[in-house]
């Protein structure tokens, strides 16, 4: 029994960034994951490449869904780093980060260096060294 | 700095010196079961390419260390310091001059930050370090601290160190800690 219940936990973990980040249908919604990470819905319409009125209108839209998808992954794998404190997450990606040659990871996901910031997290499984 | 072929005839010409010492690893909690990261997924780091050569980074001491975990910004996270003793047999100090001469290469070359180039070439350093890496010559690369000047980081190639007879060590009873390489 005991090992049953350490295996259910990420995926309660996993849910809640999913239930906070996805609308009725399953979808990924655009404002809603602003929302999570107390980002404008501005913000959020220049990650995905397109106006903040269409987004406020069509935030779940199928063709948005890869692109947040890639994004609530990765505020998932930041939320456990920080120990499930939302407010530590939030932080963290608008904070500049040596790493990053001093730029927050909020700035560079929306000047489109998402990559940038996944590697670093990549990286910080195999050792923190800059 | 030298690539290509000129980059593998300078590496094989290249000042080396044994170096045995303690120095220190930061990783997160969750992994610190794995002290000397036998498990981990190589990435691309400082002198290694994703999915390349393992290459083990170290610090001098546990400050050291922790400046280079914090230049991650992750401070609500648990960071791991570990003790690695070490015994390498041909470690070449990147601070030398002779050296930059050597691989035409200089300070300002050597403490770029990789990720920059992320999005394109891979960086000189990472070159470095594979070419260091496949001539099975040098088990490790000292270099100037980038978080924390004035300090050395030791980036240890794994390849080299059966052949040379080089090995490491993490021997902390207290916390359970207990491996080698190779």
């Amino acid at each position: 029994m005991p090992n049953s219940c350490v295996a259910t936990a990420p995926a309660f973990r996993e849910a809640r960034i999913l239930r906070e980040a996805t609308d009725e249908n399953g979808r990924y919604d655009a404002a809603k994951i602003a929302h999570l990470l107390d980002w404008t819905v501005s913000d959020i319409a220049r990650y995905l490449g397109r106006d903040a009125s269409t987004i406020s209108r069509f935030g779940a839209s199928p063709v948005h869904q890869e692109k947040l998808a890639a994004l609530a992954s990765l505020t998932q794998e930041v939320f456990e780093i920080m120990r499930e404190d939302l407010r530590a997450t939030r932080a963290w990606f608008r904070t500049p980060i040596r790493a990053l040659d001093g730029k927050s990871p909020q700035q560079l996901i929306l000047s489109g260096n998402f990559r940038r910031v996944s590697s670093l997290i990549e990286e910080s499984r195999s050792g923190l060294s800059l | 700095m030298l690539t290509g072929e000129p980059l593998d005839s300078a590496i094989l010409k290249l000042p080396s010196r044994p170096r045995r010492d303690t120095y220190f690893r930061a990783a997160r909690l969750i992994f610190a079961s794995d002290p000397l990261g036998k498990q981990r997924p190589i990435v691309a780091q400082r002198f290694n390419l994703a999915g390349g050569a393992r290459v083990l980074y170290l610090a001098d001491d546990q400050v050291t260390a922790l400046h280079e975990a914090q230049a991650f910004g992750f401070p609500a996270s648990s960071i791991a310091i570990i003790p690695v003793q070490f015994d390498l047999r041909a470690v070449v100090d990147l601070r030398d001059l002779a050296v930059h001469k050597l691989l035409r290469t200089d300070t300002a070359e050597l403490s770029l930050n990789f990720r920059s180039s992320l999005a394109g070439n891979p960086a000189l350093t990472q070159l470095l370090g594979e070419r260091v890496a496949a001539s099975l010559g040098i088990d490790g690369l000292l270099y100037e601290s980038p978080a924390r000047p004035g300090h050395i980081n030791l980036a240890v190639i794994e390849a080299a160190l059966n052949i040379l007879g080089s090995s490491l060590m993490v021997n902390d009873p207290n916390n359970k800690l207990s491996d080698s390489l190779p």
